[in-house]
């Protein structure tokens, strides 16, 4: 019998990655406005908090644990030592792959290496990532070829191993610090009890706590997954290790806080400072005080709980510092979009699946290595079962895998697709529509205006002049807005009301007054609607022109073929003075450099008119 | 019935189409998989590639199997399959708002063609029905699912119909239109994850099970330990 905790844990991270390839499949055709939660206002949200700051710092067990063991010689945590490694190099391939989503032109992302900008902290820390994330690879390459033909290869890099993690553990102290560097340019926007001349200092002492704890919640959750035999030992010198180095972080961070004169806004009911307090008892508090118990450091369940708890807590300084700090300040309350936490989730499970693939064919821990191989031959060697629900025998191993992590990927993947958001129609922000006859809603908000109808029916030409406006009588119709019928700015729309039509002409057996007898019901053997109301309809006005259509044109080409035309005719009107009506920029934003490089190209088009 | 409506040709219709194409692939690759492993089996590499091909392309005609014992289950299997391929692909209303939706279009049947071909393929549907329930050899081969798939058909099929033919439906059009939407769409979703698969692996399945009849090394032994026979003779 196989391992069924792994293999339910397993289909589950495939469930998020299936719903994470779907969002992306969304974010990267229609982009960051319709996928995300996102604005102008708060352009750095989930992504930039979890992703990447929270990544880049989840990932520091593997400088950490590289200073134990190599250059501090702390032998017993050997066993930790190349998790924690993989783990940081899968860890900042996943930053890597968060920032791509993040990105608005994701393509432009080898920029810096190009283009530098030595003021910026985001240049130090970019090159830093992408050397670090050359190191890590080199730092693990011995692990993937230790046990290939490659011997001389493998030797090789060995030999290299020790300049390599040097290298490693000085590029982590800089980039690391570097991430709380780039909030200092924000002494406005980032709240007072995050903000401090030390955060760089603080981010990488609370890096060093994470990676500690980090490295205890995947040991634990390994040995639980494989039921393994928790390293028991290991894990109490990593509490007590991690008791130390919170009990660091703890001092200078409320130490910064006492030097500010800020301690007090600790306890102001705020909802930013009741944050900091959960922040600072999850992440710092609670685990300092319990690890330095020897019965908690005994116990694996305490353990696992108290690491997470502090897991928890830090990732939460992440995104606090990066996000949810400057809410006070930018006073616009942002809450990710599910599309949001569908990323950084998946993001997350694919780096668990990959960490697992690796660890379960390569030399990463020689000896769960062993028990894995040992269950392997035990299932191939295993009879084939009849499988309960069909009696289709799936196979075993990886057959069996490959077909249930597929199944439930991909109804992932397409429940995603369906869920994601589609492209963004146009709404009544468009459009005024009366609400009254005499009081006017003017755009989403709540702003009215009073309407003086007399005044417009006199202006507009008396009692003929109605269909100007209301020129589509509906039913409660207080003049037409555009939107009514060109609601999609991209898609031809639908202004036509089946239902209310099949109930006024008395149900199915009226289907032939329309779509002829002996017809398949379709869209396009019907009668058009001038046919019927022509007299409602159409009206002799200059805005509105006859329309051929049961289908309304897109807003766009609606706006373009009502409106240039008619602007075209008026620029050449020497009196009028107004030669660039015609133009794009008569309505669009005027003077940008596409229209510039456009009028240079086709003077004679500049003063004709636009396309 | 409007909100029901708008949720099967809004959300239901887009989670079917992501269905069909993810499951698709998703077997697709697998099958792949499984041609090579296949091929890895076969052991001997002396294999009648071209005799091979030949015989798999040669199951899909069906006047190939006419010669057989079963002839009217033939003909009832062949014009439900011509429908069933014919019939959704090239209805006028299905191209037209095809051509609505995405914005392409393709030659259609036309609607006597469609008529006949549809009834031919409901003919067709409930001969199979009775002969999974009278014949004893295939009702104790058929499972639930045999039968909810035939069922599944024959609803999409006659609902179908009377949507195109208001006058002769009985029921208020909204809800066997209703009908045919949900029911056309549950196939579409059935059809990468049950026995309708067969409408995406048809040719690989031919090319597996001739790739693959060569039984594993010693798959004799395997097969007497899984029946608790081991060390029998066969």
């Amino acid at each position: 019998m196989e391992n069924r905790r792994l293999f339910v844990f397993k289909g589950v991270m495939w469930v998020l990655a299936g719903l994470a390839a779907a969002v992306a499949i969304v974010r990267f055709t229609l982009g960051l406005g319709v996928s995300t939660a996102l604005s102008d206002t708060t352009p750095w949200g989930l992504w930039i908090g979890f992703d990447v700051m929270g990544g880049v710092a989840l990932a520091a067990g593997g400088f950490v644990m590289a200073a134990v063991v190599h250059i501090f010689h702390r032998e017993r945590y050997h066993a930790a030592a190349r998790p924690a490694i993989l783990t940081a190099f899968i860890g900042y391939g996943a930053v890597a792959v968060g920032l791509l989503f993040d990105l608005g032109l994701p393509w432009n992302i080898w920029h810096a290496t190009i283009y530098w900008n030595i003021h910026s902290a985001l240049f130090e820390v970019a090159w830093c990532v992408m050397l670090y994330l050359t190191v890590l690879a080199l730092e693990v390459t011995p692990t993937l070829l230790e046990r290939t033909k490659f011997q001389k290869t493998y030797r090789f890099f060995v030999k290299l191993a020790l300049p390599i993690m040097i290298l490693g553990i000085m590029l982590s102290t800089l980039h690391q610090s570097s991430l709380g560097t780039l909030l200092l340019i924000m002494p406005f926007r980032v709240h007072p009890l995050w903000y401090t001349h030390l955060l760089p200092e603080l981010f990488f002492v609370s890096a060093i706590c994470l990676g500690i704890v980090m490295v205890m919640v995947e040991s634990t959750v390994t040995s639980w997954l494989y039921r393994r035999e928790p390293e028991m030992e290991m894990l109490a010198g990593l509490a007590r290790l991690a008791s130390v180095a919170l009990a660091l972080y703890f001092v200078l961070r409320v130490g910064d806080l006492a030097r500010q004169g800020k301690l007090g806004l600790m306890f102001d009911g705020s909802s930013l400072a009741n944050l900091f307090l959960v922040e600072m008892l999850l992440s710092t508090v609670i685990p300092m005080v319990a690890f330095a118990c020897p019965a908690v450091r005994r116990s694996f369940r305490g353990l696992w709980f108290l690491a997470c708890c502090s897991v928890l807590g830090f990732v939460l300084n992440r995104i606090n510092a990066s996000g949810l700090s400057q809410v006070w300040a930018t006073r616009y309350v942002y809450f990710p979009a599910w599309t949001e936490f569908a990323i950084s989730l998946g993001i997350v499970a694919a780096c668990v699946l990959v960490f697992f693939f690796i660890q379960e064919r390569f030399p990463v821990d020689p000896h769960g290595l062993a028990q894995v191989e040992a269950e392997r031959e035990k299932l191939a060697a295993a009879p084939p079962a009849f499988a309960p629900f069909d009696q289709v025998w799936l196979g075993e191993g990886w057959r069996k895998a490959t077909k249930v992590y597929s199944f439930v990927f991909v109804l992932a993947l397409a429940l995603g697709l369906t869920a994601a958001p589609k492209a963004e129609p146009t709404l009544d922000v468009r459009a005024v529509r009366a609400v009254g006859a005499t009081v006017l809603r003017v755009g989403p908000g709540p702003r009215y205006v009073y309407f003086d109808h007399k005044r417009h029916q006199d202006e507009a030409g008396g009692a003929k002049s109605c269909a100007t406006c209301h020129h589509l009588h509906q039913r409660g119709d207080m003049g037409t807005p555009c939107v009514v019928c060109h609601g999609n700015i991209f898609l031809p729309t639908s202004i036509f009301d089946h239902e209310a039509h099949v109930a006024a002409l008395h149900g199915n057996a009226s289907c032939a007054q329309c779509h002829g007898k002996g017809e398949p019901i379709r869209v396009t053997p019907v009668k058009k609607c001038s046919e019927c109301h022509d007299k409602d309809l159409m009206a002799a006005n200059p805005i509105v022109k006859t329309f051929d259509s049961r289908w309304a044109p897109s807003y766009k080409d609606a706006m373009h073929k009502m409106c240039i035309p008619c602007h075209q005719e008026k620029a050449k009107d020497a009196k009028l003075k107004l030669p660039n009506l015609g133009r794009c920029g008569a309505c669009h934003d005027s003077g940008t450099q596409s229209e510039k490089a456009y009028t240079a190209e086709f003077p004679e088009k500049a003063t004709a008119g636009g396309v | 019935m409007n909100a029901w409506l708008g949720l099967a040709r809004g959300p239901f219709l887009y989670l079917a189409f992501s269905v069909l194409a993810v499951g698709a692939v998703r077997q697709w690759a697998l099958a792949i998989g499984e041609l090579v492993r296949a091929h890895r089996l076969a052991g001997d590499q002396k294999i009648p590639w071209r005799w091979m091909f030949r015989k798999s392309l040669g199951w899909i005609v069906p006047v190939n199997a006419l010669a057989g014992t079963r002839i009217p289950y033939t003909v009832a299997s062949a014009a439900f399959h011509i429908g069933m391929l014919a019939v959704p692909l090239f209805l006028a209303g299905h191209v037209a708002l095809i051509r609505q939706g995405i914005g392409i279009a393709w030659p259609t049947l036309p609607a006597g063609a469609a008529d006949t071909l549809t009834m031919a393929a409901l003919v067709g549907l409930a001969v199979l029905l009775l002969y999974r329930l009278i014949d004893r050899a295939a009702r104790f081969l058929s499972g639930p699912q045999d039968y909810l798939l035939l069922v599944l058909c024959i609803a999409a099929f006659l609902s179908g119909y009377l949507v195109a033919h208001p006058e002769a439906n009985p029921l208020p059009f909204g809800v066997i239109y209703l009908a045919h939407l949900l029911s056309a769409e549950l196939i579409l979703v059935l059809i990468p994850f049950s026995k309708l698969a067969h409408a995406l692996l048809f040719a690989s399945t031919r090319i597996v099970w001739e790739l693959g009849w060569h039984f594993v090394p010693g798959g004799g032994e395997r097969v007497r330990a899984a029946l608790g026979k081991a060390g029998e003779p066969l």
